[in-house]
């Protein structure tokens, strides 16, 4: 219970707290050289953090660099090239076989396909690029078109 | 304040600023060696990507190398080159039976894309058969080439005559 006597305690002591402190030295070394040396310390721990970041961040990249893979690809058309020496393949195969089949002697054509009449030189003249085609020797008079075999279709260039 | 006092907060200060200073000096170090390591970074990328693109092409000459070859000797060399092809084409006319001319031979320049072709003209006589194998012989010469301009017509007799111009492409000088 409170009694006076603790009453008086208490507001001596609270009138003893507000007139300021007891020692008016302001200047504490111990103190500032504290201060000073924490916030040191701090500058270096937030140094080498940041350091430590940095390192970090670089040898991430670092890293990242040993997988690189070239963003320059070398343009090589190899499905065009190979269906080109497929082509040229062919055409060398058809050339030499050409070759041959010219080498082998041509049989004579049977007489009822000789030609006996040879173009007119006014035909050729105006038109030289076609081929005149060859005239029978005799029409088959026992075809049901005789017209046909008078203008028989001109031969099929395989060209 | 006593003098010791004041020694001390200058001795203070001093250390402060001369902290201060050096820990400026050194994230100006760490700064600059940055920069440094970037640019070092980014020479050694360009330095790699170099080196695997050179790889991936010598890789590439090497294994095309064969194709390629195959394909270099569909196209005239030079315009020496026809020499040897007309040289063959008149001994193989001989051979079969064929009277062959070599009417034309000129070199030809693409005006708007420089490339370079041969032109070479012939008149060749002989059977129906004879003149149609030898102008189907004419249109697959084993170059790149076609036939750009051909007639053929019947001459006197079983004789017919035929009349082509070949063009083959020169080999463009890379």
């Amino acid at each position: 219970m409170i009694n006076k006597p603790n009453i008086n305690r208490l507001v001596r002591d609270i009138l003893r707290r507000s007139a300021g402190p007891r020692e008016h030295n302001l200047m504490h070394p111990e103190r500032d050289w504290g201060i000073g040396f924490g916030v040191a310390l701090l500058f270096i721990v937030g140094g080498v953090y940041w350091a430590w970041q940095t390192h970090t961040l670089h040898r991430s990249e670092a890293t990242k660099e040993e997988a690189f893979v070239p963003s320059t690809n070398a343009v090589y058309q190899e499905a065009e090239v190979e269906k080109a020496l497929d082509l040229w393949a062919e055409r060398k195969a058809r050339y030499e076989a050409i070759k041959i089949e010219l080498s082998a002697p041509t049989p004579l054509p049977p007489p009822a396909e000789a030609i006996i009449t040879p173009p007119s030189t006014n035909n050729e003249d105006s038109n030289p690029d076609t081929p005149t085609p060859p005239t029978p020797v005799e029409p088959d008079t026992t075809s049901p078109n005789p017209s046909q075999n008078e203008n028989p279709p001109p031969p099929q260039l395989e060209f | 304040m006593s003098k010791l006092t004041k020694h001390i907060a200058l001795a203070s200060i001093i250390a402060l600023v001369v902290s201060l200073g050096l820990l400026f000096f050194l994230v100006w170090q760490i700064e600059r060696s940055g920069q440094t390591l970037t640019t070092y970074m980014e020479s050694l990328q360009a330095r790699n990507e170099k080196e695997a693109t050179y790889s991936r092409v010598s890789r590439l000459v090497q294994d095309s190398a064969p194709n390629r070859a195959l394909l270099a000797q569909a196209f005239f060399s030079d315009e020496g080159a026809s020499i040897p092809l007309l040289n063959e084409l008149e001994l193989f006319a001989d051979r079969s039976g064929i009277t062959l001319e070599t009417t034309g031979l000129d070199k030809i320049t693409h005006q708007e894309t420089n490339e370079e072709f041969i032109t070479m003209t012939f008149s060749y006589s002989g059977s129906y058969e004879q003149v149609r194998l030898y102008t189907e012989m004419l249109e697959h010469l084993p170059y790149h080439s076609n036939l750009t301009d051909l007639s053929i017509r019947q001459g006197l007799g079983s004789f017919w005559e035929g009349n082509a111009t070949v063009v083959i492409s020169i080999k463009p000088s890379s």
